[in-house]
């Protein structure tokens, strides 16, 4: 279909408008946002550490028993961390994530979690073939519960990934709802919803463990009615949810509670209290949906809530949903199982004892198991009893005093024995065993102790509970934790120096600068991590920053960076009265232009590079190659052109303000200029602006091209001159909105990227670090730096020659692209052009080709009657649409210069004709134009139609014409039917259709009654 | 869209300008420039441009005399001939010489004998057209056959595309020309093309009959609005902002001697305020829209022109390849072609640049 073309000309003020807006495409570009937040399961090795540093790199041989040897790609030497200093080296998670091996897994009392086969069971201690640590030697006082987590009975044992979980939740894009920490699925979204179908069987034995970084709110149903798990808007609202018959567990009030509900009862029980801050719950229940029971057990295997439903049908449903209603949750452990309705018996929990499939309890001590048999034996008093390990559940081998340990922070009265364990999470740890190192493998399992080293890829560690040292292989490693590291480290600086934050893309790291010199492989920049025992060189090319003060909060009201916000506000509030560009184009057309006022005393003067660098100056000249000035901080005179953003030649006007349209239209480049764009902005004293191309300037007058011709300007009525440079041009879309540049406050460019222009900054300057100090948050300098000695950093700018900078005087050290993606926030660098939007007719080409296929009912006024129109024909008369009731009418707004209505007008009027003797009739409209020009062009057209006069414009008001041709079609009984905007040989087929329809003599059902269901139906 | 087609004509191809240097059968020299005399003022910028431009011709002629790449044919091979013969240089002892003769030689080799047509469509008819027209009293008949062959002389071959056009116009409901001879349609954009190498054969001396030059100046004046615009083809194009077709009515109009028509001050007009204006993506192609609005403005008022011509030069030298060329959709030679020949106005050479 033809796109309509508007025009402005000829149009009523309002239409005017419309017309314009409309008729023009704003392609919107949705640039999607990183899809995930930072994903706190890394994708390489990252290490934490104690102050919130954090480096992602690789981990290195050392024989260094209390430290940790880390290499980055961003420093030339690696840095060695004591392991006092750091919080947790991750690596990346494989996934899927292993199984563990072996037919057991035990927990040991520290909290340590082991998976393999005995090997050998004494009265001191167990032998087992662990699958990660070879075979290792456990005393068995260490050992608290050991269970045959591969029974045949296992449905499922997770989660690793997303795979298989359906993430959809209503209104939330896909993608953006949960992620895969680790394996585990995470989430900060509201309402996001997590479902999976694992076909649970009528009775099944759950074990969940969900953990968070501070209070969640969380709902976790067991056997959801909605089989895919969708919520949809209506049942999320509290209160509109029906009723069904469910389990479910929830947060309610710091609490996590565990309710039944049917549309006959409801029963709750409190499961756990939830502490504030980061922290985890772990449920083991058993869950009979025949009869309709959930009961829920601790660890040492004690019942500590049960709830139970009557309803008369109970369903068996067969799948699990989790929907976190605020906050961040992640599931770290999910396991179903078959379950035979028996519920264990209630033990004595502090008893050593054998727990069957069967709930049968066995109670004493556990003194052998015969690998051959594969049969536990039991002591019990005299006698002994030998178990069939196939029918073995769990053994107990001795009390459990972790449990205590665990549940101390949240419960402080009662005894604690039987509540599901909440525990602090991973990373932060509780306080205990100082100066241990927990390992967590790939496939689950833990080892704590003290680490010895790492060598060959394989971690060693001592653990008191185990005999032998354990190696791990660091490939099977997961993370590697410092136990109780909230606790203070010992944060003395090892060197002196200005404590400064080293950031970049994915890296934040507290330190210190220490003198450096350029070499050919390293940068002068010397960086000494808190907590490292060394330093290294950054490597060369890079872009970040380092921060030693951060900035102060932007005001709410002036949105300026840096520079002369003061001013800015003291020129709101003052009316200038010095005498602006008005005057001057005035005096141009008379021909006579009053010779400058002498400039008075020279205010400050201000050169602004593109780098964001400002330079205190006289300006002396401006020409086609550049700008000569001199200043006080060097020898050097010139700058050129495409390194200058702009100049204030009267520093005390502050920068240009400029209200938001105004300044939009401004900036503005029209289409069909796209070939010259403007390349200066001149603001005058007074606040005018003037755009064009900035020939020279000399110390009494600027010639400025304006319209490809020369004026001239006296110098003293400018007070600031912007550079508008095409590349700045290009970095906005098409649509002409500007790209984003305040989304991001940090360095933006990650490795990879600053990598990429390593080529060019070598070419250009093979020696020197290329850093911009920031001092007071608003001066910046650029140069290249070629060594750091006594807290000076010098090196020479190509614009300035040598430099030097005191580090004691800097707020923030930036080097490399980061220095222009900083400099791109700045106030003048906001002053650039943008495209005009491209109509919609020129961005479709033909205008034929593809798009969706036009129906006519969009409009609102579809189904409406059609309001009623009085206007004068062109060949005399009068037309009044009243009149006309029981025909078809068809009225095609249209202008004599609109090419595609005269298009479309043959083709409407071609349809129509289709429809003889059925009072099918068209009236063309013209928009507001003069009889004589209509008559002609319909005479040149060859065109013979009734045409009609919409001298003022209301009958397109009343059809709210936005952009012709737009095409009409009212029905016998006086409404609208179809209202088709633009035209073309796509118009065709739907407007036939419409007609067809509506003079139909046995019409549809639809058609026959109102004329909104006759247009919903149209097509 | 209708309003689209001129921005890409199938065809395309391009009208120009005829270079003086011109002699005719019965006029001597002329092409004296308004305001500025041969080889004064033409800015540096303009010689780099136009000789690095002419080394990418030169070496890219073919042997047969045209050239290959992108749009082939008597119209690509008449503007390139124009350039040659704008440079400057003799035409039959110069160091284009050569190329000039070879360009002479393909286009009365590919011309129809019996009809007179010049190649694939109107369009290469009128800048074959053109181009003879332009070479005609210029170029020596003597010297353009090699030793044993003989062909049409420029003049006969001129004379018949001549006649050619005037028969395609007979059957033309508009009066004017569309791309096939024998459409009874027409368009501003081929037509343009036709009636400037008209013009430009009448100027030099061939006989073409006032009838047809004023039945395609009226066809004209029904395609111009008055607010200058100008409409791309009868019977359903409306009118939009081309600036390639507003200069090349307002180029007819001038050529055709008829600045006293309200449609050629409606047209200067549009264009004298859009000079900054260097065309829109949705209307087309650049090097066709600078070929005609050089003219265009240089023959409307050369003081705005002057001006105009900053820009183009801006421009060029920015966009000029490092082998010489031009980019262009149809291919470098006849955007190289119409680029230099936007810029040939600065030598005044040519004798349809006369004013």
């Amino acid at each position: 279909m033809n796109n309509p073309i508007i025009r402005e000309r000829n149009f009523s003020r309002g239409i005017r408008l419309f017309l314009t807006v409309l008729g023009f495409a704003f392609a919107v570009v949705t640039s999607k946002a990183a899809l995930f937040a930072a994903d706190a399961a890394p994708s390489q090795p990252i290490l934490h550490l104690a102050n919130d540093g954090f480096l992602p790199g690789q981990l290195l041989d050392s024989d260094k028993a209390d430290a940790l040897r880390w290499q980055s790609r961003l420093f030339t030497k690696p840095f060695d961390f004591p392991l006092d200093g750091i919080s947790t080296a991750q690596f990346p998670v494989v996934l899927p994530r292993p199984s563990p091996a072996g037919e057991y897994c035990f927990e040991l009392t520290s909290g340590d979690v082991l998976y393999g086969d005995i090997l050998e069971f004494s009265e001191t201690s167990l032998l087992i073939k662990a699958a990660d640590a070879g075979s290792i030697r456990v005393k068995r006082t260490s050992v608290q519960r050991i269970y045959r987590w591969k029974e045949t009975s296992l449905i499922y044992l997770g989660p690793s990934g997303l795979d298989g979980w359906n993430v959809a939740t209503p209104g939330i894009p896909a993608g953006e709802i949960w992620s895969s920490e680790g394996g585990w699925p995470r989430t900060t979204t509201e309402n996001a919803s997590l479902f999976r179908d694992f076909g649970l069987p009528a009775r099944s034995a759950i074990e969940f463990e969900i953990s968070w970084n501070d209070v969640p709110d969380f709902e976790l149903v067991l056997g959801p009615r909605n089989l895919r798990g969708i919520v949809d808007a209506g049942e999320m609202a509290p209160g509109k949810a029906p009723i069904e018959d469910e389990f479910r567990f929830e947060v309610c009030d710091r609490e996590l509670v565990v309710v039944g509900e049917s549309k006959r009862d409801a029963d709750v029980a409190s499961v756990t209290p939830i502490a504030s801050g980061p922290g985890a719950v772990r449920v083991q229940l058993y869950l009979d949906q025949e009869k309709q029971q959930l009961s829920i057990y601790s660890r040492s295997g004690q019942q500590t809530a049960s709830v139970k439903l009557h309803s008369k049908k109970p369903e068996v449903r067969t799948g699990l949903r989790l929907t976190n209603r605020k906050g961040h949750i992640r599931l770290k452990h999910l396991r179903i199982a078959h379950w035979d309705g028996i519920l264990p018996q209630d033990v004595q929990a502090d008893k050593s004892r054998i727990h069957q499939i069967d709930g049968t309890i066995t109670y004493g001590q556990v003194t052998a198991y015969d690998t051959a048999t594969k049969t536990f034996t039991v002591k019990r008093g005299e006698a002994t009893v030998k178990v069939d390990a196939a029918l073995v559940s769990d053994v107990f081998l001795s009390p459990a005093p972790s449990t205590e340990r665990l549940n101390s922070k949240q419960d402080t009265g009662k005894s604690t024995t039987g509540n599901p364990t909440t525990t602090t999470d991973d990373a932060t740890g509780s306080e205990q065993l100082l100066s241990i190192t927990r390992i967590t493998c790939q496939d689950g399992s833990q080892f704590s102790g003290q680490l010895t080293g790492i060598q060959n890829g394989t971690v060693h560690l001592n653990s008191e509970f185990i005999d032998e040292p354990v190696r791990l292989l660091l490939a099977d490693v997961r993370s590697i934790a410092r136990q109780g590291s909230d606790r203070k480290p010992s944060s003395k600086p090892v060197v002196s120096g200005r404590a400064g934050r080293l950031e970049f893309d994915g890296v934040k790291l507290p330190g210190r600068l220490l003198d450096g010199v350029e070499t050919a492989d390293s940068s002068c920049l010397v960086w000494h991590p808190d907590f490292s025992t060394n330093s290294s060189p950054l490597a060369k090319n890079l872009s970040g920053r380092i921060v030693y003060r951060d900035p102060p909060k932007p005001s709410a009201t002036v949105k300026v960076e840096g520079q002369d916000r003061q001013l800015v506000i003291q020129q709101l509030n003052q009316k200038p009265a010095v005498q602006g560009f008005g005057d001057v184009f005035k005096q141009m057309l008379t021909g006579k232009i009053a010779p400058a006022k002498k400039p008075k005393s020279r205010a400050p003067q201000t050169l602004h590079l593109r780098s964001g660098d400002t330079i205190p100056c006289e300006v002396v000249s401006v020409d086609e190659e550049g700008l000569h000035f001199t200043t006080p901080l060097s020898d050097a005179t010139f700058v050129a052109n495409d390194r200058i953003k702009g100049v204030e030649l009267n520093g005390t006007i502050g920068s240009p303000t400029l209200e938001e349209t105004k300044r939009n239209r401004l900036l503005t480049l029209p289409r069909l200029q796209k070939g010259s764009p403007p390349t200066h902005l001149i603001y005058s004293e007074n606040g005018d602006f003037l755009r064009g191309r900035l020939i020279s300037m000399s110390q009494d007058m600027l010639t400025v091209e304006v319209r490809l011709t020369n004026r001239e300007i006296p110098r003293a009525r400018v007070s600031q001159i912007i550079w508008l440079h095409a590349d700045e041009l290009e970095k906005a879309d098409a649509s002409g909105q500007p790209t984003d540049l305040q989304s991001n406050d940090g360095p933006s460019v990650s490795e990879e990227i600053a990598t990429t222009s390593d080529v060019g900054n070598e070419k250009e300057n093979p020696i020197g670090t290329r850093i911009q100090t920031l001092v007071r948050h608003k001066d910046r300098l650029t140069f290249f730096a070629t060594r750091l000695e006594n807290s000076q950093l010098s090196g020479s700018s190509d614009i300035l020659g040598e430099c030097h900078s005191e580090l004691a005087d800097v707020d923030q050290l930036l080097f490399g692209d980061y220095i222009e993606q900083a400099a791109a926030k700045l106030a003048y660098h906001q002053w650039k052009l943008h495209y005009a939007a491209e109509p919609k007719f020129v961005l479709a080409g033909e205008g034929d080709a593809g798009g969706a296929p036009i129906t006519g009912t969009e409009s609102p006024l579809v189904g409406q009657a059609a309001p009623d129109i009085k206007l004068a024909n062109l060949d005399g008369g009068e037309f009044q649409l009243a009149e006309h009731r029981g025909e078809v009418i068809v009225l095609d707004f249209w202008a004599t210069w609109c090419g595609p209505c005269l298009k479309t007008m043959p083709l409407v009027d071609e349809i129509v004709r289709e429809f003889p003797d059925q009072k099918v009739t068209l009236f063309a409209i013209n928009m507001e134009e003069r009889p004589a020009e209509i008559k002609s062009t319909l005479e040149r057209h060859q065109l013979n139609v009734p045409v009609i006069l919409d001298t003022d414009g209301v009958a397109a008001a009343r059809y709210s014409v936005t952009s012709i041709p737009q095409t009409v079609v009212i029905d016998r009984e006086g409404n609208v039917a179809r209202l088709f905007i633009g035209g073309g040989p796509k118009l065709a087929e739907p407007l036939r259709q419409a007609l067809k329809e509506l003079t139909n003599p046995q019409p549809a059902p639809a058609a026959a009654t109102t004329n909104k269901e006759a247009s919903t139906n149209a097509l | 869209m209708t309003s689209l087609r001129t921005a890409r004509p199938r065809n395309t191809m391009i009208v120009a300008a005829t270079l003086l240097f011109g002699f005719s059968a019965d006029s001597p020299a002329r092409a004296q420039p308004p305001n500025a005399r041969i080889g004064e003022a033409v800015p540096r910028d303009v010689r780099e441009i136009y000789d690095k431009g002419l080394q990418f011709l030169v070496t890219t002629q073919s042997q047969e005399g045209g050239w290959l790449g992108g749009q082939t044919g008597p119209g690509v091979t008449g503007l390139g001939l124009m350039v040659f013969l704008a440079s400057g240089e003799d035409p039959n002892f110069g160091k284009y010489s050569g190329n000039v003769r070879r360009a002479v030689r393909n286009l009365i080799t590919e011309q129809d004998k019996n009809t007179g047509y010049l190649g694939s469509s109107m369009y290469h008819h009128g800048f074959g057209m053109l181009g003879l027209a332009e070479a005609y009293g210029a170029v020596d008949d003597r010297r353009v056959w090699p030793d044993g062959t003989k062909g049409r002389t420029i003049g006969e071959a001129l004379e018949l595309a001549v006649r050619a056009a005037l028969t395609s116009q007979k059957d033309n409901s508009r009066g004017a020309w569309r791309y096939s001879p024998t459409d009874s349609e027409a368009d501003t954009s081929v037509s343009g093309a036709v009636l400037v190498g008209l013009l430009a054969a009448r100027n030099a001396g061939i006989e073409v009959p006032d009838t047809a030059i004023d039945k395609a100046i009226t066809y004209y004046t029904q395609m111009t609005s008055p607010s200058g615009q100008v409409a791309y083809s009868g019977g359903l194009g409306g009118f939009d902002e081309s600036l390639a077709r507003i200069s090349i009515a307002t180029l007819v109009y001038s050529v055709a001697k008829r600045k006293d028509l309200p449609q050629f001050k409606a047209t200067l007009w549009y264009l004298v305020n859009k000079i900054e204006f260097t065309g829109s993506s949705g209307f087309g192609w650049i090097n066709y829209q600078r070929y005609y609005q050089a003219q265009a403005l240089f023959q409307g008022d050369v003081d705005v022109w002057e001006r105009w011509n900053k820009l183009l030069i801006r421009q060029l030298k920015t966009s000029q390849l490092p082998d010489g060329s031009f980019p262009g959709q149809h291919g470098a030679s006849i955007s190289t072609s119409m680029s230099l020949l936007s810029l040939a106005l600065n030598y005044r050479l040519l004798p349809i640049y006369e004013r």
